[in-house]
């Protein structure tokens, strides 16, 4: 079982009265499982050998401010016409639309990202257990998007490039 | 989270679909700066507190359908809010919503 499964595994236990600090450290685990699967998924790519040292160094490049930022270039905007993609993809000169399971899983990962800066440095919020369970879930969703359903392979490999070459970047 | 105008919720709401609407108690817009200075757009969303005896895989798809819906109503709902906003959801039930309140003007 992978670091990033584990962490997924984690994510998904709650007990039966979960404080404040449990709720918190579910959505907290479940970005961070999520987090960890795409890098992972990056580094089965730039590194099929997977040579150790490569991977640590690998490992290093993308940020969450990084990635965050790739993934919202996905997520559609108020008031935007056309269909969402990121400003690195335009610079690239490639204007092909994203799939809708990128969009998905990109839409799914900001959204736990932002729930996540919440759980873990905006203490004056509460985090409802509703939304715990609903951002496990989504976690859940976008493993079961990259390990069962699959997102389409051209997309899926720029995706992970540009995590490698731009996460890095705000 | 800032409140942004509380009464483009109710037209969000007035918008859901009506399978989906039994469940909503009230939806209340916020805006959220993000770490990296963007902007966010959430819908928090109250549930009726009967939600929580849903069988979870039923539970899930409700959620899933309205999280969908809503974020299709406050892309195209009209100009409530800032060009460039991206839009979220977040859900609580009725009781968590009334024991927040409580803790808040304890």
């Amino acid at each position: 079982m992978s670091y990033a499964d584990e962490l997924l595994a984690l994510a998904k236990v709650s007990s039966s009265n979960p404080s404040d600090a449990e709720n918190r450290r579910r959505v907290s685990t479940a970005y961070y499982a999520v987090f960890h699967l795409i890098v992972e998924e990056a580094l089965v790519l730039i590194n099929p050998l997977r040579e150790p040292v490569a991977d640590n160094l690998g490992r290093r490049v993308p940020t969450h401010t990084g990635l965050k930022s790739l993934a919202a270039g996905f997520v559609a905007q108020a008031g935007q016409k056309t269909v969402p993609r990121p400003k690195q993809w335009a610079e690239a000169n490639y204007d092909g639309d994203p799939s809708p399971e990128l969009v998905e899983l990109a839409t799914k990962f900001v959204s736990l990202h932002s729930f996540r800066e919440r759980a873990d440095y905006d203490l004056g919020t509460p985090v409802p257990l509703l939304d715990v369970q609903n951002q496990v879930d989504h976690a859940g969703d976008v493993f079961d998007l990259v390990r069962v359903k699959g997102v389409p392979t051209r997309d899926w490999r720029l995706f992970l490039v540009s995590v490698m070459l731009l996460g890095r970047k705000g | 989270m800032n409140v942004v105008d509380p009464s483009a919720g109710k037209r969000w709401q007035a918008a859901l679909e009506p399978n989906l609407a039994k469940w909503v108690v009230s939806v209340l817009p916020k805006t959220r700066e993000a770490e990296d200075g963007s902007l966010e757009l959430w819908a928090e969303v109250v549930l009726v507190g009967a939600i929580t005896g849903v069988p979870s895989a039923d539970r899930r798809k409700t959620l899933v359908a309205i999280e969908s819906d809503l974020r299709r109503i406050m892309l195209t709902g009209g100009n409530y809010f800032s060009v460039g906003e991206r839009p979220f959801v977040s859900f609580l039930t009725e009781e968590e919503a009334s024991r927040f309140a409580r803790a808040r003007t304890a």
